[in-house]
């Protein structure tokens, strides 16, 4: 069974919510995708899990965000006794060692560099359904 | 006698006469005789023996008969005797020149006989003796004198007399100055011997002279003589001789020579002293551990703020001149310095001098004296000029650093913040890219149908103009990731490095059926970073696979080697090269030598190679012939090999 809980998207850049929500559609990936504008937004998820909200499948986490960066958001998450245990994927243009290096010490379950072709989007798109909402789903 | 007028003549001779007879028997005497001898009255014929005469020789030696000369010519062989009789009578003792002659006869009916005459020299060998004996008088007097005695005959320029002085003062044997004077001048010092022989000339005239001369004795020792001359005149009043004395005054001369010493000694040090930089003292630590002047140069006031009368010999120890702060310091130096013997040297400063506060440095050797205290001498100088302007060129050079550092710090943070520009605007530019390119492919997909060909078309170039700006900005993003920082250098061996690159190609090369060769010499290590070496091949080799496109034969040689002390690697390609007027501008970001529809490319590419090498400390440069290929080299220093490793 595939897991159907959402996925959240945490991206400030309307466009790539718009191409991630496509891209998805393409896959047919089912799941609502729900989206945090920004890095505040992204930790208000937190208290709407704690009233009861269903937990995402996986959290998409871009790195450059106003507000709150995304490392931020990412270390108050895996900080979390619970919510920790939501994967995180970062989905960022950014391919700087540095930013890899903090994403992996925080926690985060996969780094993947946004890509501009929209085809490989897809790809992505099909890598985070089949690992994240069907095969980890099924491991559990 | 013969006759009267013989008589008369024979009385009148001053010298005695008497003949004797064969049997010694006076026969005759003259007057003289008769007067000298003592004879008076007494009757003629007696013998000799009869007369209480004691004949003896001049020495007063009893003289025996057959050794008397009247004998001698009685018995003789008729030859002309002569002697020296000493005769004692009632009247005192006579000494007698005698001479005896044998006669045949002695007088009338008289058989053969001797004539005796003689000379009374009482007076005269009375004076020889007495001048005998003041001559041993003055032998003796002279072999007991320290000092020399000569008597000179100068007109015959012969020694007459030497004590035995010149032995012990010369070291040298009299001998050779009896035979003659010039040895007069043996030994002498040759910067003496002028005045010596001219003082002796001058002398021969007038008799005096005095001079002070050194004389080298042939045991090497030096002495110092001084001699006088004088005139012995004679009863004439003309100079018979020159006398004079010669005295040994070396221990006078050296104590002399040594006090002139002093004196120049001392003259030297205080002129030293007066114009030497800063002050000259002695510090004398008793044993007791306190500490006084000995000594100090008037210099001493600007330096220490006390006065050299009121300092020296007042007990007044070093340390309490030195500044509070400074006196444990000094105190231990001088401790080390007595322990050691060593030179004391010693910075401090003293607070109340004349110019109010100075900074001195000490320097001074330690002598230990037998008492167990500790002198030092040396001297001390006011460095308080020297330590501000230390003080001052210490302050520029830390400012300037600092300035420096400031500089380096604000570029290098000019440089980071370029670096970040160029990097967000890449990754900014990405993001509408990606909408572009997202859109357009979706229009492409699931809109074609309502656009007609040409509409299609330009969704199409879109797309192919997204792609190519998607290219270039990573391209770009590559290039500053090139870090500009320090590179971890270190020996790095070029066959990994090279087959890295090949395999990193591998694919390409298969599908293009290109030719490629590595050239890599084994026993090369080059000083570099791996990945900085890995990235700019991999780049040249990207380049050479690009411009081979399309070529029937495309061959691709990469090589490593030794050339000059220095690592050179290459890459060569048998493309269409380019010209090389523009060998520079290629390895430019952006520059571009060839169409891009003939190959494609950003211009990045070159540039990342440059970059790369650059911070490897090397340098990259192209050669071509245009149509003929290019060669693009690499230099990088080499590691020299260990033979043994």
């Amino acid at each position: 069974m595939e897991d159907r809980r959402p996925i959240l998207l945490v991206e400030d850049n309307p466009m790539d919510v718009d191409l991630t929500q496509r891209a998805f559609a393409k896959r047919h990936i089912v799941n609502s995708l729900e989206v945090a504008r920004d890095g505040e937004e992204a930790l208000a998820w937190m208290a709407r899990w704690d009233s009861g909200h269903p937990q995402p499948v996986v959290i998409l986490l871009d790195l450059k965000l106003p507000r709150v960066s995304g490392l931020e958001v990412l270390r108050q998450l895996k900080a979390h006794t619970e919510y920790c245990r939501i994967p995180v994927v970062v989905l960022t243009t950014s391919r700087e060692d540095a930013d890899v290096a903090a994403a992996y010490a925080l926690g985060v379950n996969s780094y993947i560099v946004k890509p501009v072709e929209f085809e490989k989007f897809i790809d992505v798109a099909a890598q985070i359904d089949l690992y994240w909402c069907v095969l980890n789903q099924r491991a559990l | 006698m013969e006759t009267d007028i013989d008589r008369r003549i024979f009385d009148s001779l001053e010298s005695g006469m008497l003949w004797f007879d064969d049997e010694l028997r006076i026969v005759d005497a003259n007057r003289s005789a008769r007067e000298l001898l003592g004879l008076g009255d007494r009757p003629l014929g007696v013998r000799i023996e009869d007369l209480d005469w004691e004949p003896f020789d001049e020495h007063g030696v009893p003289l025996a008969d057959h050794a008397r000369p009247v004998w001698l010519a009685l018995n003789g062989n008729g030859e002309t005797t002569s002697g020296v009789v000493v005769v004692r009578t009632q009247h005192g003792e006579r000494a007698l020149r005698v001479r005896a002659v044998p006669v045949a006869s002695v007088g009338e009916g008289r058989g053969r006989g001797a004539v005796l005459s003689f000379t009374d020299i009482t007076a005269e060998r009375d004076a020889s003796r007495s001048l005998l004996d003041s001559e041993q008088l003055f032998r003796m007097f002279g072999d007991h004198s320290l000092d020399l005695m000569w008597i000179v005959d100068p007109r015959k320029q012969k020694l007459l007399y030497m004590n035995s002085a010149y032995e012990r003062i010369w070291g040298r044997p009299p001998a050779p100055l009896f035979e003659s004077l010039a040895h007069w001048l043996d030994g002498v010092d040759p910067d003496d011997r002028q005045r010596v022989a001219d003082a002796a000339l001058h002398a021969d005239a007038s008799g005096l002279y005095q001079s002070e001369y050194r004389v080298h004795r042939p045991d090497g020792r030096l002495v110092w003589i001084r001699g006088r001359g004088f005139p012995l005149f004679g009863a004439d009043g003309r100079m018979r001789y020159m006398a004079g004395f010669a005295e040994d005054i070396t221990p006078a001369r050296t104590s002399e020579a040594l006090e002139s010493a002093h004196r120049v000694a001392r003259e030297r040090l205080a002129r030293i002293v007066a114009t030497a930089p800063g002050a000259v003292y002695s510090y004398r630590q008793r044993p007791d551990g306190g500490g006084e002047f000995t000594f100090a140069s008037p210099a001493i006031l600007d330096l220490l703020g006390v006065d050299a009368a009121a300092l020296v010999g007042r007990g007044i120890d070093l340390l309490a001149l030195v500044h509070p702060d400074d006196r444990a310091g000094v105190a231990e130096s001088l401790r080390v310095s007595a322990e050691l013997g060593s030179a004391w040297l010693a910075t401090f400063r003293v607070p109340h001098t004349p110019t109010g506060e100075r900074c001195i440095e000490a320097h001074s050797m330690p002598v230990r004296e037998a008492d167990g205290g500790i002198v030092w001498h040396g001297f001390l100088i006011d460095i308080t000029e020297r330590r501000r302007t230390e003080q001052e060129i210490r302050s520029l050079n830390v400012d300037l650093e600092q300035r420096v550092a400031d500089r380096t710090s604000e570029l290098e943070a000019k440089h980071r913040e370029m670096e970040s520009f160029t990097y967000s605007v890449s990754h900014d530019l990405k993001a509408p890219l990606r909408g572009i390119d997202g859109y357009s492919r979706l229009l492409e997909s699931d809109h074609a149908d309502k656009l007609d060909q040409e509409g299609r078309f330009f969704v199409s170039m879109i797309r192919k103009a997204t792609g190519h700006m998607g290219q270039l900005i990573d391209d770009l993003l590559a290039y500053s990731r090139v870090e500009r920082g320090r590179p971890k250098l270190g020996p790095v061996a070029p066959g990994p490095v090279v087959a890295t690159v090949m395999d990193g190609v591998a694919a390409e090369v298969a599908a293009g059926a290109i030719v490629l060769r590595a050239v890599v010499d084994p026993e090369l290590v080059v000083l570099g970073e791996s990945d900085g070496l890995v990235l700019a091949l991999r780049n040249l080799l990207d380049n050479a696979i690009k411009f081979t496109a399309g070529r029937p034969d495309r061959s691709i040689e990469i090589g490593a080697r030794r050339a000059q002390g220095q690592a050179l690697f290459w890459v060569r390609d048998n493309g269409p090269g380019f010209d090389m007027r523009y060998h520079d501008r290629i390895f430019e970001i952006f520059q571009r030598l060839h169409r891009a529809e003939d190959f494609p490319g950003t211009g990045v590419g070159l540039a990342i190679v440059r970059k790369a090498v650059e911070r490897m400390h090397g340098h990259v440069w192209a050669e071509s012939a245009k149509g003929d290929g290019a060669t693009f080299w690499i230099q990088l220093p080499a590691v020299e090999q260990q033979p043994n490793l």
